[in-house]
């Protein structure tokens, strides 16, 4: 069961959902040679509307035809759960501790789009996001999708975005107009460049004006 | 300039803004005050006429001789008396004014204050003092060649000159627009700690940026 509020469901045909839909394209031939299938998304700081961005552009993903697995890695302070409406547990945690056997998939009502939730929170999420059953869970996920989307905790707050960053193929930064802060921008910059994490993109949410999507390759 | 080009168009909107309010403002108080706190001013023409025309350039000197008779406490303390006014002469004179005019050889006395009927009788009063004395110095004159007299040449009248309503209006709009300008520039570098829009973010050196507008329920 989906959240009435993704507007992507609800109201395919607004601008919102159009710039959603840009933000897809963009990213499916941000790379010819090498695409991006596994993508990380990430904020500078703790960002509330984060969660219903990644979860919208995942619906979009699947709208497209893309099957797509929408992986909630933040095991600190997990909210896609809450945006689908399912249960937390089991998820991302159970499927690492466990070792072997098959992700907890949970079907969230829209055609192609798979979730895994957070799973319970482990009292080490850093160590568990950077060990090598993660590599190993995700190139497993890797092998039944064609798009996998990794919510992680804020970049400057703990480390576990930079541990997932070098594990993908590229990291989407989400902003929020009038609310994130330059230095912070900045800061996440610095640390996922120092960690040689490909910066695929910036969305910045609520601003004014219209979409701009066209400029995403550059001027 | 190019960032106060950006301040203005982000923050544009409180220039003109702010010139309406000020106007607004501007006006509102300048009604009440015209109702309220009225400044008029009062003023009669006396015009001084030598009875040969040889004396035009006697009387003219004599003009600023006129204004000194006028511009006394004798002359405020009679007007006080004859209007029975509740003022000092110091008062009195400094609400009361005398211009000569060589030229037309007039001698222009104003008064100002809150009532413009009282301004009139004031004027009207010392320019009538200043005829009967005319009229008691030339009874003196023993030749009706050397007088000169004096005259009012119209009755008094007033005008308002507080408070410029129109004037201060129009005033109040455009320092409300140059406060409005410097605010918008103020409210941008006050906010320049956070990012705004796309081009904030291409400064920042990050990658380029999809943007997703406001939604209808603000979900994005």
């Amino acid at each position: 069961m989906t959240s009435a509020d993704l507007i992507t469901i609800k109201d395919p045909r607004s601008a919102v959902s159009e710039a959603y839909r840009g933000l897809r394209t963009n990213l499916l031939f941000s790379s010819l040679e090498k695409p991006v299938t596994t993508l990380v998304i990430t904020s500078p700081a703790p960002e509330d509307r984060m969660g219903v961005a990644l979860a919208n552009l995942a619906v979009t993903m699947a709208q497209g035809g893309k099957k797509t697995i929408l992986i909630d890695g933040d095991l600190r302070k997990p909210a896609l759960h809450t945006i689908f409406g399912v249960d937390r547990a089991p998820g991302l945690s159970e499927f690492l501790l466990a070792g072997a056997g098959s992700a907890s998939l949970v079907d969230v009502g829209v055609e192609g789009l798979s979730f895994l939730p957070a799973g319970a929170l482990p009292p080490n999420p850093a160590d568990l996001l950077g060990s090598a059953r993660f590599e190993t869970a995700l190139a497993s996920l890797k092998a039944g999708a064609d798009v996998i989307l990794l919510a992680a905790p804020p970049v400057i707050a703990v480390t576990d975005a930079a541990l997932l960053a070098h594990q993908v193929d590229g990291v989407l930064l989400v902003m929020q107009a009038g609310k994130t802060r330059r230095d912070d921008a900045r800061k996440a910059k610095d640390m996922l460049e120092r960690v040689g994490a490909h910066l695929v993109g910036v969305v910045l949410l609520d601003a004014s004006g219209e979409a701009r999507t066209a400029d995403y390759y550059g001027e | 300039m190019r960032a106060m080009l950006i301040a203005w168009r982000r923050f544009g909107w409180m220039a003109p803004a702010l010139a309406l309010l000020t106007a607004v403002t501007t006006l509102i108080f300048g009604v009440i005050r015209r109702d309220i706190w009225p400044v008029y001013e009062s003023s009669v023409e006396v015009l001084v006429q030598p009875e040969n025309a040889t004396l035009v350039d006697a009387a003219r000197v004599l003009l600023s001789s006129y204004q000194g008779w006028l511009d006394s406490n004798q002359r405020a303390l009679a007007v006080i008396d004859r209007l029975d006014l509740d003022s000092y002469p110091d008062d009195l004179m400094d609400a009361v004014e005398f211009e000569t005019d060589d030229q037309r050889l007039v001698i222009t006395i104003t008064s100002e204050g809150r009532s413009p009927e009282l301004g009139e009788q004031i004027v009207t009063e010392w320019a009538n003092l200043f005829i009967e004395w005319r009229e008691e110095e030339n009874k003196d004159t023993l030749a009706e060649e050397g007088r000169i007299d004096a005259m009012r040449i119209d009755d008094a009248r007033s005008e308002l000159v507080l408070p410029r309503v129109w004037l201060n209006t129009a005033v109040g709009a455009i320092l409300g627009g140059i406060t409005g300008l410097g605010l918008a520039y103020l409210a941008d570098e006050m906010s320049a700690g956070v990012i705004r829009d796309a081009e904030d973010i291409a400064g920042l050196g990050l990658p380029p940026v999809v943007v997703i507008p406001t939604g209808p329920e603000k979900e994005g």
